[in-house]
């Protein structure tokens, strides 16, 4: 208490100095007779103004210097490069406009500083002047609108289309953490339904646990996404507003009770090519005193809130990662899907709602590929067909006669069906290392891609990806299964 | 013109009731607003300092905040709730309190019936509930400070479900301190509707005669087109506080849907967040032009005085206020490209924000030829207005950043956006604010300013607004509304700079304690203002014909009579630099309006 006194009386003896002092050049003005006549105040401020000017113009010249470390990694998603280019060139148009505009003004006051003897001009209006300084801005916006809105439908587009071989994560907030769930296997979300009877504590997101498409769901507590792999987030949060922040990859959304938001892009660079963009950093090169190695090893890109969501909203942190393909497959496949690891409470909790969760009745959107029928009946969009018509001698990708025929009706359900595209996938059943299978697998659907290629389909209308072994829709230890799970689909959309 | 009768009992004996308390004289409310701004920039200023120390020093300890502020400070550290309480209270205080009542209720107050030659405002009763409205919305929100469970801490925005969720184990700021503070913004939006309504009237009713719109000084001319705004835009914020009240107290679901609290489903059903966004935008942004746009027109009129020069194309700048005002409408959603709303909404909302670039740019363009080939007094008051100059083109030009829906992606909710509206906003609009006072000193106080002690503060404050601010743009990844950014390791980059930034918080903070000790001494003892030189600073306007001492009723006589616009400066007639709005054209001159 005596310290806060002390500091109080110091504060006031501050004052009453500062107050003395100006007193006393106030009395010195009045002793010249110049309390009104500013003619030496005008020399003084306005040399001192200009100084200050000065004074302000190298030092933010110096902060863009000094703040350097602050400045994020190039951006590692697509949009984010593309939004990073904006901005550079909305810094260049607003830092020209800031110099000129401030080196006028600092130059008026110093030269115009008022003098007994000068007199102003009377200068009150010119059309001309008023039209350039309209029209100029003007033209200015409109590029910048139009170059904004370009990115901007390009982050959000309005048709329905979604890149081919898009991973869809589903990540809902609530304070204070995220809760990311991804597809599992068979890439569909379990069904979610929000009421009382399915929203309980042990059950927050209201997962219908009868729902087989839940069964193979897993959450995770770290974000993995995969280079060059479209992913879009469909965002949700339970209690209060939240926001989805990526900075690195410059993207963000609000998570909102009730209305379902999202947002997607490419991840580009993976986290470890963002740790070696920092290496120059001057922050991220230092050593870091805990760990005795510079920090940019320990590196990970962030998951934050940008929405104030209560007491804790600063701790939201959850690490994310950008791997290879062959990386976040074996990732997921050391994720346990969360109706395993929890069989006994998700059975409790059925059975509290007299439910029971029905076998599952896996790919019931897959059908057998047939020609013929898909040539009258036209293709079926929702559906992903199936064949074994395309084969593969063991450990080959090379196309034999009778795949170069399926194949071949492939085309013509191409040519036939102009505006859609068509999205490979190859499987293989476990024989065999894992890795190798995902090569190879991802060798024939390239295969297949090359030969549609060759007879002239237009390559945006193809995406081909392999998916090793980690898809299997049959038991892979029966012959009969492995026979099913050697197989290639495709869809069309 | 207006009610000369008046004129006769110009001036009666007033109890000490009826002068300083339940004053019905425009000059004493002006009065009254400017100390309770005063009041309230303070407490605004002092809760920026406090959490300052804890974003500028978040591993120390301050053992006195503990004694001043007991539980929400235990160990000498400030909780992370109070933290939030605090930055929630400092918007609301500073934005509504300070920049819009205390900004405008001062100038309109003062300026309105002085520059249009009136004897008071239209109805001078309701000016005096305009105050008490305020004072009683005020006497509120310094409640709320004090409640068990803290003040609201939901952001000065108070989004729901935040906000709406009466649930201490949601949001303890949430509970009686919310009540308090939409209580008090009720009473704050009557406030300044009466005021509002009252400011138009009496500007489109009680012009002296000859004084025609094109007459009438930019201050004006700003003032009314900012009362338009407030009488426009603050009704819907009420009814968006009064469907939030409805959602938390009587459970009806208008901004709430699906919400899940500790793993259950509560029962609200079919409410939308976004609406209330919609519904305190369409106020919140037409506020920040409530806030500019005084501070605009009083930036005008000093830049003009002092340069004893016209203000470069006076009817460009009222067609400028014009189309902000009318655009200043229509961009409400740029609050909201992230949360939620049709990206396609998006795309319209960027085209008009970025379109407002166009009237400001011109506004900047035509202060800077004000004072070319001026003969400029640099008094402290236009040292301010220059300074405003500055800080509206270094915030202004920031706002094409975050206009730009696509480049708001990532800056939205970062401290490039805090950097932002602080510059263009808060700092610029104070700097017109303090510009005005020195200038009207005078005239609302009957004695000078001292200008030593005005230069002094004029340097600190420009430095250590600059030096607080710019850093802040480099921040841009950093989220605003974090209590320590160590979680991260992609923000815990920043202590040096945030202590920076802390200790010219509290240098810029000092400053202004000086300003305040300046106008206290000032008002009381500074130099006398005397019926001998009424017009200190050669000014064309009518507020400089009345006499020094305060009349109710402001002109002894008949009111003065105009003939020619509020610009006249140098314009080669007469003996002095400048022509009174009250006098005569001569023969030749040139009429500008």
């Amino acid at each position: 208490m005596l310290n806060i006194l002390l500091t109080l009386g110091v504060i006031v003896l501050f004052y009453s100095v500062a107050l003395m002092l100006a007193n006393i050049v106030e009395r010195i003005r009045a002793m010249r007779g110049e309390e009104l006549d500013y003619s030496r105040n005008n020399q003084t401020h306005g040399k001192l103004f200009m100084i200050y000017g000065i004074f302000f113009l190298i030092m933010c010249a110096f902060s863009l210097k000094f703040m350097e470390f602050a400045s994020l990694p190039t951006a590692a998603s697509n949009w984010g490069v593309e939004i990073d280019f904006l901005f550079i060139v909305t810094c260049w148009i607003t830092g020209i406009v800031f110099v000129i505009t401030h080196i006028a003004l600092f130059y008026f006051v110093w030269k115009y500083r008022g003098e007994k003897e000068n007199k102003a001009t009377f200068f009150a209006h010119s059309g001309k002047l008023e039209l350039i300084w309209t029209s100029i801005p003007a033209l200015t916006m409109a590029v910048l609108v139009v170059m904004g809105l370009k990115t901007w439908f390009n982050v959000f587009p309005n048709s329905k289309t979604l890149p081919a071989n898009q991973m869809i994560i589903e990540a809902t907030a609530k304070q204070f953490n995220w809760m990311l769930r991804y597809p599992g296997p068979d890439g569909v979300f379990g069904k979610r339904v929000i009421s009382k009877e399915f929203v309980s504590p042990d059950n927050e997101l209201g997962i219908d646990w009868t729902d087989p498409a839940s069964h193979d769901d897993f959450f995770a507590s770290e974000l993995y996404m995969v280079k060059d792999r479209p992913v879009h987030f469909n965002l949700g949060a339970l209690d209060v507003l939240h926001s989805f922040y990526l900075p690195h990859f410059r993207m963000k959304m609000d998570c909102v009770p009730g209305i379902p938001t999202g947002i997607g892009f490419t991840p580009t660079l993976t986290n470890d090519e963002t740790r070696e963009l920092l290496k120059t950093n001057k922050h991220w090169a230092s050593i870091d005193p805990e760990t005795n190695e510079p920090r940019y090893m320990k590196f990970n890109y962030e998951l934050a809130c940008a929405e104030l969501c209560g007491k804790s909203h600063y701790g939201m942190m959850m690490p994310a990662h950008v791997v290879s393909q062959s990386k976040f497959d074996e990732w997921a496949k050391s994720q346990k899907p969360f109706y395993e690891v929890n069989k006994d409470k998700i059975q409790a909790w059925l059975a509290a709602r007299n439910l029971t969760a029905s076998a599952p009745a896996a790919h019931d959107n897959h059908k057998a590929f047939n020609f013929e029928e898909v040539l009258n009946k036209g293709i079926d969009k929702d559906a992903v067909y199936e064949t074994d018509a395309i084969e593969f001698a063991s450990g080959s990708s090379e196309l034999n006669a009778k795949s170069k025929g399926t194949l071949d009706q492939l085309v013509q359900l191409l040519e036939k069906n102009a505006d859609s595209k068509i999205a490979l996938a190859a499987h293989t059943d476990s024989d065999g290392d894992d890795n190798k299978n995902l090569e190879l697998s991802q060798k024939r659907a390239d295969a297949c891609s090359a030969y549609l290629l060759s007879k002239g389909v237009k390559a945006e209308r193809i995406a081909a990806k392999g998916y090793g072994e980690t898809q299997p829709v049959a038991d892979n230890a029966t012959k009969e299964g492995k026979q099913k799970n050697r197989r290639t689909e495709f869809d069309f959309n | 013109m207006a009610n000369t009768a008046h004129a006769d009992h110009g001036h009666h004996e007033e109890s000490f009731l009826e002068k300083y308390i339940f004053s019905q004289d425009h000059k004493m409310i002006a009065r009254q607003f400017l100390f309770t701004g005063i009041f309230w920039s303070i407490v605004g200023a002092a809760m920026s300092v406090l959490f300052r120390l804890q974003l500028g020093w978040p591993n120390e300890t301050f053992p006195f905040l503990e004694t001043l502020l007991g539980k929400w400070a235990e160990g000498g550290r400030i909780s992370n709730e109070f933290y939030y309480s605090l930055v929630t209270m400092h918007g609301t205080i500073l934005v509504f309190f300070v920049l819009t009542a205390g900004l405008s209720g001062t100038f309109a107050n003062l300026l309105i019936p002085y520059q249009i030659g009136a004897r008071d405002m239209a109805s001078p009763f309701m000016n005096m509930l305009s105050y008490w409205f305020f004072l009683i919305a005020g006497v509120l929100m310094l409640c709320s400070l004090f409640v068990q469970t803290g003040a609201a801490s939901g952001g000065w925005t108070m989004y729901p479900p935040l906000s709406a969720i009466r649930d201490a184990k949601v949001n303890a700021g949430s509970m009686w301190g919310t009540d308090l503070w939409f209580l008090s913004m009720s009473m704050f939006i009557v406030s300044s509707l009466l005021g509002g309504l009252n400011y138009i009237a009496t500007i489109l009713n009680l012009r002296t005669k000859g004084m025609t719109m094109w007459r009438l000084p930019l201050t004006v001319w700003a003032l009314l087109f900012t009362a338009i705004l407030g009488v426009l835009a603050f009704p819907p914020l009420l009814s968006a506080a009064l469907l939030l009240e409805f959602d938390r107290i009587f459970d009806t679901s208008f901004y709430l849907s699906d919400i899940v609290v500790g793993g259950n489903l509560l029962d609200y059903k079919g409410g939308s967040p976004i609406l209330y966004q919609h519904l305190f935008w369409f106020l919140g942004h037409p506020e920040v032009y409530i806030i500019i746009l005084p501070a605009m027109g009083i930036t005008s009129e000093i830049l003009a005085v002092n340069s004893r020069k016209p203000v470069f194309g006076y009817r460009a700048m009222v067609y400028a206020i014009g189309v902000i005002v009318l655009l200043g409408f229509l961009v409400w959603a740029h609050h909201m490209y992230m949360s939620g709303m049709n990206p396609f909404l998006g795309s319209i909302f960027t085209l008009f924000t970025l379109l407002i670039a166009v009237p400001s740019a011109v506004k900047v363009f035509n202060w800077l030829t004000t004072i070319w080939k001026g003969n400029l007094r640099l008094t402290p008051g236009m040292l301010f207005a220059l300074g405003f100059v500055s800080l509206f083109i270094s915030g202004g030009l920031t706002g094409i950043f975050l206009g730009n829906s696509a480049i708001d992606i990532p800056l939205h909710d970062t401290y490039f956006v805090v950097a932002h509206f602080h510059i263009v906003m808060g700092v610029a609009a104070f700097f017109a604010m303090f510009a005005g006072v020195y200038h009207w000193f005078p005239k609302m106080f009957g004695r000078y300013i001292n200008d030593t002690l005005g230069y002094v503060h004029f340097y600190v404050t420009i430095i250590s607004a600059y030096a607080i601010f710019i850093p802040m743009h480099f921040m841009l990844s950093l989220p605003r509304r974090y209590y320590v950014y160590s979680n991260f390791q992609t923000f815990n980059i920043f202590e040096d700079v945030s202590k920076f930034i802390s200790v010219f918080a509290i240098i810029s903070f000092m400053a202004q304690i000086l300003f305040v000790v300046n106008i206290v001494y000032s008002a009381l003892k500074g130099r006398k203002f005397t019926n001998e030189n009424l017009n200190p600073w050669g000014s064309t306007t009518l507020e400089w014909t009345t006499p020094a001492e305060h009349l109710h009723g402001n002109w002894p006589g008949e009111l003065p009579e105009v003939h020619r616009w509020p610009y006249d400066y140098s314009t080669g007639y007469g003996d002095t630099d400048f022509r009174s709005q009250t006098e005569p054209l001569k023969e030749g001159e040139e009429s500008h309006g």
